[in-house]
C-alpha cells in the first residue's frame, strides 16, 4: 500500500471521527437538558389530573356567586393569573444561543408579561374607582 | 433552585391565587385580593427563573420589560368604560400566546425536558396540538372584543356588552400545556381561569330572581 493511499485513509478516518465527536456532544447536550429537566421533580400524571379536577371546583365555585357589580374585578384577576403561563414562556426562552423555539417562547413571554401587567393595572384602576366599576360592571 | 423548591413556590402562589379570586370578589378586600396577585406571581416568576437550566437572563429580561411597559402604558391611557374589553383582549392575548409556547415545545421538546424532537409521544403530541387549537380559539374569540372596543372609541359610543366564553378556551390551553410539561401550576391556574369563567359567563341567578 503507497504512502498516499495511506495518508487519504487516514484523513477520512479522521473526518469520521470528527463527526462522530460532534454528534457525540450534541447528544451529550440533550441528555444535560433532559437530566436538568428530571431533577425538577415534576409531579406525576394522576396527581396533576387531582389537582386539575380540584382547581376546576374551586374556581367555579369562587365565581359563581359573585354579584355583576364585582365581576369585571374577578375578571382581571383571571387575567392576571392566566399570565402564569409566563412561567413557561420562561422555560422556553431559557436555552443559550438562538433557536425559532426560543424567538417563539420570547415572544410569548412578552404577550404574558403584557397580559401581566395590563390586567393588574386595569384591576388597580377599577378598584380605585368603585362607582366607575358598578356603573361598568352592569353591562358585562 | 431544585424543582422540588420550585414546585413548593408554586404551591404557595397557586394558594395566593385562590384567595385572590375570592377577595377580588369583594369591593371591600378587593385591594388584598391585588396583593395577593401580585406576590403569588413574583414568586412564580422567580422561582422560574431560579432553575438551573435557565440561561439567557438579558433577554428573557428584556422580553419581560418590554411586555410589561406595553401593557401599563396601554391600559393606563384608556377610559375606565373600555377596561372590561381590554382585559378581554388581552385574555385572547394568552391564547396566542399559548399557541407560540406549543409550537415552540414541539420544535425544541429538550428544552421542556419532555423527550426529543420527532419521538415524541402520540398523547402528548395529542396535549400540545389540542392546547394550541384552545388557544387559538381564544384568541380568535377576543377579536370581536378588540372589535366593539374600536367600534366604541371611533364613535364615541358605549361598548357592546361582552360574555366572556372564549376566555374559558384561555384556561383550557394552560391545562393542556401543562399536563403536557408536566407543570403543576399551569394545570391549577389553566383549571382555575377555565371553570371561573364558564361560572362569570352564566347569567347572576339572585339578580335574574330579584328582577323577576
Amino acid at each position: 500500500m503507497d504512502p498516499q493511499t495511506l495518508a487519504e485513509q487516514a484523513k477520512a478516518l479522521a473526518d469520521q471521527t470528527q463527526s462522530l465527536a460532534a454528534l457525540a456532544a450534541d447528544l451529550a447536550q440533550q441528555a444535560q437538558m433532559l437530566g436538568a429537566q428530571g431533577a425538577m421533580g415534576q409531579p406525576p400524571l394522576i396527581m396533576l389530573f387531582a389537582a386539575f379536577v380540584l382547581a376546576c371546583f374551586v374556581g367555579f365555585l369562587a365565581a359563581q356567586g359573585v354579584a355583576s357589580a364585582n365581576r369585571d374585578k374577578v375578571k382581571g384577576a383571571l387575567g392576571v393569573v392566566a399570565s402564569s403561563l409566563v412561567v413557561a414562556a420562561i422555560l422556553a426562552a431559557s436555552p443559550g444561543g438562538m433557536s425559532l423555539s426560543k424567538i417563539l417562547g420570547l415572544l410569548a413571554l412578552c404577550l404574558a408579561s403584557e397580559v401581566l401587567f395590563g390586567c393588574a393595572v386595569a384591576s388597580q384602576r377599577w378598584l380605585a374607582s368603585p362607582k366607575d366599576q358598578n356603573k361598568t360592571g352592569e353591562e358585562a | 433552585m431544585t424543582g422540588d423548591i420550585a414546585s413548593l413556590v408554586y404551591l404557595g402562589a397557586i394558594t395566593l391565587f385562590i384567595l385572590a379570586i375570592r377577595d377580588m370578589a369583594s369591593a371591600q378586600s378587593g385591594l388584598r385580593g391585588l396583593v395577593y396577585l401580585v406576590v403569588g406571581m413574583a414568586g412564580a416568576i422567580l422561582a422560574a427563573l431560579m432553575l438551573p437550566n435557565v440561561l439567557a437572563y438579558t433577554s428573557i429580561a428584556a422580553s419581560i420589560a418590554i411586555g410589561a411597559a406595553a401593557g401599563t402604558v396601554a391600559v393606563k391611557r384608556l377610559k375606565p368604560e373600555l377596561l372590561a374589553q381590554a382585559v378581554a383582549v388581552m385574555q385572547g392575548l394568552i391564547g396566542l400566546a399559548a399557541v407560540l409556547i406549543a409550537v415552540a415545545a414541539l420544535l425544541s421538546p429538550a428544552v421542556f425536558g419532555i423527550g426529543v424532537a420527532g419521538q415524541l409521544s402520540f398523547s402528548l403530541l395529542g396535549l400540545l396540538w389540542l392546547g394550541a387549537g384552545f388557544g387559538l380559539a381564544a384568541f380568535v374569540g377576543s377579536l370581536p372584543a378588540y372589535a366593539s372596543r374600536k367600534v366604541s372609541l371611533d364613535n364615541g359610543e358605549k361598548p357592546l356588552p361582552l360574555r366572556l366564553f372564549f376566555a374559558s378556551s384561555t384556561g383550557w390551553a394552560m391545562a393542556c400545556l401543562g399536563f403536557a410539561l408536566a407543570n403543576l401550576l399551569l394545570v391549577v391556574a389553566g383549571g382555575l381561569v377555565g371553570a371561573a369563567s364558564i361560572a362569570l359567563a352564566l347569567p347572576d341567578g339572585r339578580e335574574a330572581a330579584s328582577g323577576d
